[in-house]
Formats: C-alpha cells, sequence, structure tokens
C-alpha cells in the first residue's frame, strides 16, 4: 500500500510574526517499491514533507495516509509507525553514543518486543548489510571509527528495524566520492529488494543516477512531479528556479542546442555516452 | 611570493592510548593570492592540513611559516589567526550574534579595532560580499547561500591575507552554491586573497590555480587542476572520480575518438565536440 498525502498544509509558528508556510495544500502518492528523489532549494518544504511522513509531526490540515491507515489518528498504532517508517537525519553519525557498535545498532529495538535472537540477527543483518565487517567491528567504539564508517553504522541504527520505507534527508553531504559512491549502491540494494527510499538531495547526479521517480517542491507546493527522465527535461525552467540539473542532462542539452539532437530524457551517463561517441566519430570524420 | 611554506608536517591524533597520523611529512608552498583547492577522501588530512594553516593545531612535527610567521612558536598563534580566516561547512554554527553588523563586528572588536573604525570595516565587508542593506538583519532569516556570505563577511572585516574554506558549499543548494562560489572568485580575484579551498565536489576544483591531491595524510600531487583532473591513477589512488567531461575524454578514446585536448568544463567538452561552434 502506497503513501498518500492529501491536501496537507503546515505553517510554522502560526499567528506571530514568524508564521511561515512550509506546506501548502500537498496532494502526494508515493507507491511500494519507489524511489523518490526529492529536490528543491532551501526553505521550500522538503524537511517538512518528510517529517509529516516519518510521523514526526501531524500537519494542520490534510492527511497522511500509509497502507490505507491516517497516521495521526488517535487509534493509529504509533509503534507500527516507528517500525515501518526509517528516518535518516543529516549527519546521522553525530546521534551516535553507545559503547560499542552493536550496542549503537540495536538501541532502537530494545523496546521493540522482538526477542533477543530476532534483535541480533537484524543488527548483524543491518551492519552487513551497510557494507561493514560484523565480526570486526561489533565490538570497536563507534567514535573510533572514520567519518564514512560513523555515518554507515548510524544507517545500519535505522535499518535494524527493517524499515519498509526509508527516509534519507541530504544523505551524501560531507561523503567523498567513493564513500558517495558506496553509499548510493547500498539504497538501490535496498530498493531493489523491496525498501520505499525517499531520498532529499540537493546533488542533481545523485538523483538521475538513482531515483525512479523526481519530486520537485517550490514554496511548499510541487514543482515537478514526474518520472525521472521526464522531470529534468525542462532545463530553462530549473535554471530559472534554482534546481540542479544531471551532469548528463545539461551536457545533452548543451549539444542539442549546438545541432546534435540528443532526446530530453537522456539524464544518466551512461545514457548519453553513446551520442558522444556517435557526435565524436562524426567530428573527427 | 610564498604565503604559506609546510615542510614535512606531521601531526598525530591520539585515541584510546593508539596514534593515529593524520598528516604524514606533507611538504607544500602556497603562493600569495593564489587559489589551492584541496582534494581528498574522508579522513586524508585535509582539514587536519588547513587547521594548522591558521593554527587551530599545533605543530608536532616538520615547519610550518604562515606569513612569513614560524607556527611553531606559540607567541604567533594570534597573529597567524590574523592573517588567516576559516570559513566552515554550516553557515548556522557560525553566528555569535543575532543581527548581522554585530555578528561581522564581533572578530573586530576581539582585535581590539578602535570603535570609530568597526562601522566602516562592517560596511565594506557586507559590500564585497554582495550583502549591504543587511546590516541590521538577522540572519537566521536568511538562505543558506547569504548566511555563509555573511560568515564570509565576518572573516573578510578582519582583512585576513588567507582565507581557508572546509567544504563550505557543501550544505547548499546550487544557487547557494554558485553565490558562495562567485563571492571565492571575487576575494581571489579583485581582493587579492590567497584562498584554500577544500572540497568534495571535484568540479569546483576547476576553479583553482593549483589542486592538491591528499590521501592517508600524504601529498599525492599537486598541479593545474587539468593535469591532476585528468590524472585517472592519480584520481584513483586518492578515492576521487573525475567529473563528467573528463570521464568522457577517456571513454571517447577507448572508442577511437581523440579530442584535441581533455575538457575540464562542460562548455569545454561541447567545443571539442562541435569545433565549428
Amino acid at each position: 500500500m502506497p503513501i498518500e498525502i492529501k491536501h496537507a498544509s503546515y505553517t510554522y509558528f502560526p499567528g506571530t510574526i514568524f508564521e511561515s508556510l512550509a506546506l501548502q495544500d500537498f496532494s502526494l502518492q508515493i507507491d511500494d517499491g519507489d524511489y523518490v528523489g526529492i529536490m528543491g532549494k532551501t526553505g521550500c518544504g522538503k524537511s517538512t514533507l518528510i517529517q509529516l511522513i516519518a510521523g514526526l509531526m501531524p500537519p494542520l490540515e490534510g492527511q497522511i495516509i500509509i497502507d490505507g491507515k491516517d497516521i495521526n489518528a488517535r487509534d493509529y498504532p504509533r509503534e507500527e509507525l516507528r517500525r515501518k517508517v526509517g528516518i535518516v537525519f543529516q549527519y546521522p553519525e553525530v546521534q551516535l553514543f553507545e559503547t560499542s557498535v552493536e550496542k549503537d545498532v540495536a538501541f532502537g529495538l530494545r523496546h521493540s518486543g522482538l526477542s533477543k535472537t530476532t534483535i541480533a540477527e537484524n543488527v548483524r543483518w543491518a551492519i552487513e548489510t551497510v557494507g561493514l565487517d560484523f565480526e570486526a567491528i561489533r565490538a570497536e567504539s563507534p567514535f573510533s571509527l572514520s567519518g564514512g564508517e560513523k555515518r554507515r553504522v548510524a544507517i545500519a541504527g535505522v535499518l535494524a528495524a527493517k524499515p519498509k520505507i526509508l527516509i534519507l534527508d541530504e544523505p551524501i553531504v560531507g561523503l567523498d566520492p567513493r564513500g558517495r559512491a558506496a553509499f548510493l549502491e547500498l539504497t538501490t540494494h535496498l530498493n531493489a529488494a523491496g525498501v520505499t527510499i525517499i531520498m532529499v538531495s540537493h546533488n542533481a547526479d545523485a538523483i538521475a543516477e538513482n531515483a525512479q521517480r523526481v519530486i520537485v517542491l517550490e514554496d511548499g507546493r510541487l514543482l515537478i512531479n514526474a518520472p525521472a527522465k521526464h522531470a529534468f527535461r525542462d532545463v530553462a525552467l530549473l535554471q530559472e528556479k534554482g534546481i540542479g540539473i544531471s551532469p548528463a542532462r545539461e551536457m545533452a542539452h548543451l549539444l542539442s542546442a549546438c545541432g546534435h539532437p540528443i532526446p530530453q530524457d537522456t539524464i544518466r551517463y551512461q545514457e548519453l555516452l553513446p551520442f558522444l561517441i556517435n557526435i565524436g566519430k562524426g567530428a573527427s570524420r | 611570493m610564498v604565503i604559506i611554506e609546510a615542510t614535512d608536517l606531521v601531526h598525530s591524533y591520539e585515541f584510546e592510548g593508539s596514534q593515529n597520523r593524520s598528516i604524514d611529512g606533507v611538504t607544500l608552498h602556497i603562493e600569495q593570492g593564489e587559489w589551492l583547492v584541496i582534494l581528498g577522501r574522508n579522513g586524508s588530512g585535509k582539514t587536519t592540513f588547513a587547521k594548522h594553516i591558521n593554527a587551530l593545531l599545533p605543530v608536532q612535527g616538520g615547519e610550518l611559516n604562515v606569513a612569513r610567521l614560524d607556527a611553531r612558536d606559540p607567541a604567533n598563534i594570534w597573529e597567524i589567526r590574523r592573517h588567516c580566516g576559516m570559513v566552515f561547512q554550516d553557515p548556522n554554527n557560525q553566528f555569535v550574534s543575532s543581527v548581522i553588523e554585530e555578528d561581522i563586528a564581533f572578530g573586530l572588536e576581539n582585535y581590539d579595532t578602535p570603535a570609530g573604525e568597526i562601522p566602516a570595516r562592517v560596511e565594506r565587508a557586507l559590500a564585497i560580499v554582495g550583502m549591504d542593506g543587511f546590516e541590521k538583519k538577522s540572519p537566521h532569516m536568511l538562505s543558506g547561500g547569504q548566511k555563509q556570505r555573511i560568515a564570509i563577511a565576518g572573516v573578510l572585516a578582519i582583512d585576513p591575507q588567507i582565507i581557508l574554506f572546509d567544504e563550505a558549499t557543501s550544505m547548499l543548494d546550487p544557487e547557494g552554491r554558485q553565490e558562495v562560489l562567485s563571492t571565492i572568485h571575487k576575494l581571489h580575484a579583485e581582493e587579492g586573497k590567497t584562498i584554500v579551498m577544500i572540497t568534495h565536489l571535484v568540479e569546483e576544483a576547476t576553479l583553482a590555480d593549483r589542486v592538491a591531491v591528499f590521501s592517508q595524510g600524504k601529498l599525492l600531487g599537486v598541479s593545474s587542476p587539468r593535469e591532476v583532473l585528468s590524472n585517472l591513477d592519480l584520481l584513483h589512488n586518492a578515492g576521487l572520480t573525475p567529473p563528467l567531461p573528463i570521464r568522457a575524454y577517456y571513454d571517447l578514446q577507448k572508442e577511437g575518438v581523440t579530442l584535441p585536448c581533455c575538457p575540464l568544463t562542460h562548455q569545454e567538452l561541447v567545443e571539442a565536440l562541435c569545433p565549428s561552434k
């Protein structure tokens, strides 16, 4: 069952001089198993949107429905939501606190009602899924790890609950190129295993290379909601709105402008390369 | 003239009794007025190196001179910091006041600047970063790019010769990033500042005069952006990936298409592929 956001509105500090509208009559459906990239300028409502989906706060108007149930209804089982939806905040590594990696990853499951053996299995699975060697790292202090490893441990802590929906807020900021690639591969791997991924990022390349659907917000409203390959079509619009464009799409756009038409749904490098080769062979002839 | 002169610089962090060498014999000379970009993986020693330049970390081994001052001498620390400002990653962590002009004046007050001089210096710093007219506003109401420009103005008011940027664009949206990069360009081109910029975005390295690549505490290489970014072995060894135009250059070569020179930017790749234009 999908995530349905129905006419949601949210305003911070309503009725004060600080009043600011974050989301306005916002409706959106996210299907199970989708990989959604969310883009938009700072202050466009991205973070508010993911906090509503994660049920961290209720919308002032409208409904958030997950698996057919209004998650803000009085009788909705919140603990079910916590297990279903995992959220990884920016710089999740600052939230590490336990004395060992294993304890830190297991912490969120302490009151889950799961048996000790299930918890231990989930913890091992989560640590291995983020690409770390469980036996080598389980007893280490999380604070002795490198930045990239810390972030993986923090994400393992969210994965250990085996969420069906994983929300990631700017997860690759501060990671080096190889760390970024490894992390993005992890997200596609989880997505292939059926986890719905919702990733907020300013990095258009990461979104174009991985997401199936792209959502662009502007001033609390939907500007674009389209399959990823169509989302970057209107380069002029995106530039005007200050939204990032994937490098491959930007290249295709520039080449189209100088007489080498390349389809507008070319957003990934591997899709662009055959066109570059063709143009290159023509030019050198 | 060389303004930053590191010779065989060494630094170790200690954690639970074990020594972790984060800089391992780095020799790097940076010219006055130069724009140097430092690339490298997480934990490669980039930030540790930068924190030596403004004396946030003491020299443990090797030599370091900043603005002709010996960084090993504790008596020089404050003078070095006056010559060397630093802008960090998160603009929200860099404000000390809720009024912009007070925030910018804070550093000046700490350096005992005569009170009569302060307003003019604040005004000038704001004008350089293009934020004049924001004196009485609160930094918290600004966009990410604007906040970061205010942080730059705070550094600029002290009039340092060197400005260090530690991933100062990584948290910004594309527009904010562009604002900050244009500001850095201006500081370099018009104000003659020496810029040392750490980044994970390889594309940003194309803006620099020279690019230094760090890996495991060592300096793997330092050269022009074109030489560094087109050196696939060097990038690979440092755990970096080339930007699209360079990746395309080598992929085209494999297909028998050799472009006249290795393009750094999208525009250069377009020009190489459409020679008529």
